[in-house]
């Protein structure tokens, strides 16, 4: 009996401390637990934070490409009438010209096109950052027509600065399905970086040519102040500028070459650059498949 | 009789330039400066080809072309849409609505006589 007492008191014991200790444990989970919320909802604030800034990123992203967007509308509005009106003088439809006075329209309005061909790449960047296609007008294409044409345009200023730009035409190029404003957007984007970056007397070559796939290779190079290896691809970069002395001089705004290489690839192309080195020229080659 | 071309563009200088170079090859020129009044000089003054801008205050240039073709006054006068939207969707739409043809601004003013000729043929 006695023994029986005993045990039951011993059990009733070892009840109690457990039991005693169970609250232990308890109150340490509910405090760990409560620790952790506190965590939780603090991780919670802080990607309710990170959220709010990613919109607020994105809303911003997109007033920058509306802005530009908008920007290169109101840019192009002006140009209408100053082209417009530059294009009725120099007929002669408002009264006879001296030749000094069409020379100097004749300058005007090379830059009218050039600023022109700044605000339709303005435009395209916008475009290409809110992932709106860039709209392309294929028609039945000459090439060598094209070179020739866009060659035309810019061997006056090779003429001012003693370049030589020519045209070689190898072999039979086919015709293509092909933008005719956008590649010769592209060319004429090609041509003017090898006239920057060519100093006085240098050579300007256009090639165009056959190759495998079939497609037509379309080559500009110039025996100007080249680029080194690890620019070649940095070149195709958003804004960039080579960094030298040079580049200042010749002004741009470092979207030629992206806008070019979006305009190939539009056409199921390539463009790339090559060059031996700084000092010894560089070639910008594109390809258009023949389909 | 001189053929009469109704401009509607908003933007002053341009306007005048269209209707000088219009003006020039014997056309007669009316200009309306908005959507509204460009609807209201079209069935009025019976234009025999209409220049009509995309981006107008008020009603826009696409609108103006559906209105323009519901009206039986004015539904055969052929319209060319005049505008810096050169994107393709823009283009498709002003031919949806109606549109016989399109030029996109900055243009060649002689370029743009060509299209008003070939349409009043």
């Amino acid at each position: 009996m006695n023994s029986r007492t005993e045990l039951e008191k011993k059990l009733e014991k070892t009840n109690a401390k457990l039991s005693a200790k169970n609250q232990q444990l308890e109150a340490k989970v509910a405090a760990r637990t409560a620790d952790l919320e506190k965590v939780r909802k603090a991780n919670l604030l802080l990607m309710k934070d990170l959220k709010e800034d990613i919109a607020k990123m994105q809303v911003v992203d997109r007033m920058k490409t509306e802005f530009l967007s908008m920007v290169s509308h109101e840019l192009r509005t002006p140009l209408t009438p100053i082209k417009g009106y530059l294009a009725l003088i120099l007929s002669g439809k408002m009264g006879k010209l001296g030749p000094q006075q069409h020379q100097a329209l004749e300058l005007i309005t090379r830059q009218a096109e050039h600023l022109h061909s700044l605000i339709d790449n303005v435009l395209d960047v916008a475009r290409l950052d809110i992932g709106k296609p860039i709209p392309v007008f294929k028609q039945l294409l000459s090439i060598e027509t094209l070179i020739e044409e866009t060659a035309a345009t810019m061997r006056i200023q090779a003429g001012e600065k003693k370049l030589t730009l020519s045209v070689a035409i190898e072999g039979q190029i086919p015709t293509l399905m092909a933008d005719e404003i956008k590649l010769k957007r592209v060319l004429a984007n090609l041509i003017g970086n090898a006239l920057k970056f060519t100093p006085e007397g240098g050579e300007i070559t256009v090639r165009a040519s056959l190759v495998e796939g079939p497609a037509v290779q379309i080559e500009v190079a110039d025996n100007g102040i080249g680029l080194a290896k690890e620019n070649l691809g940095k070149v195709f970069d958003k804004f960039y500028q080579v960094d030298s002395s040079a580049t200042r001089s010749v002004g741009g705004i470092g979207m030629g070459l992206p806008i070019s290489r979006e305009l190939v690839r539009l056409h199921g192309g390539r463009l790339w650059a090559e060059s031996d080195g700084p000092g010894r020229g560089s070639r910008f080659i594109f390809t258009l498949p023949v389909v | 009789m001189a053929k009469k071309i109704l401009i509607v563009e908003d933007y002053p200088v341009t306007a005048k330039m269209i209707a000088e170079i219009l003006e020039m090859e014997g056309f007669e020129a009316v200009i309306a400066p908005d959507g509204n009044s460009g609807l209201q000089k079209a069935a009025a003054e019976k234009p025999d080809l209409i220049l009509l801008d995309i981006r107008l205050p008020g009603i826009d240039g696409l609108e103006v072309c559906s209105q323009l073709r519901a009206n039986p006054k004015t539904k055969d006068i052929p319209v060319i849409m005049v505008s810096v939207k050169t994107a393709d969707e823009d283009v498709k739409a002003g031919l949806k609505r109606g549109a016989n043809d399109y030029v996109a601004k900055p243009f060649d003013p002689f370029k743009l006589l060509e299209v008003v000729k070939k349409h009043l043929k």
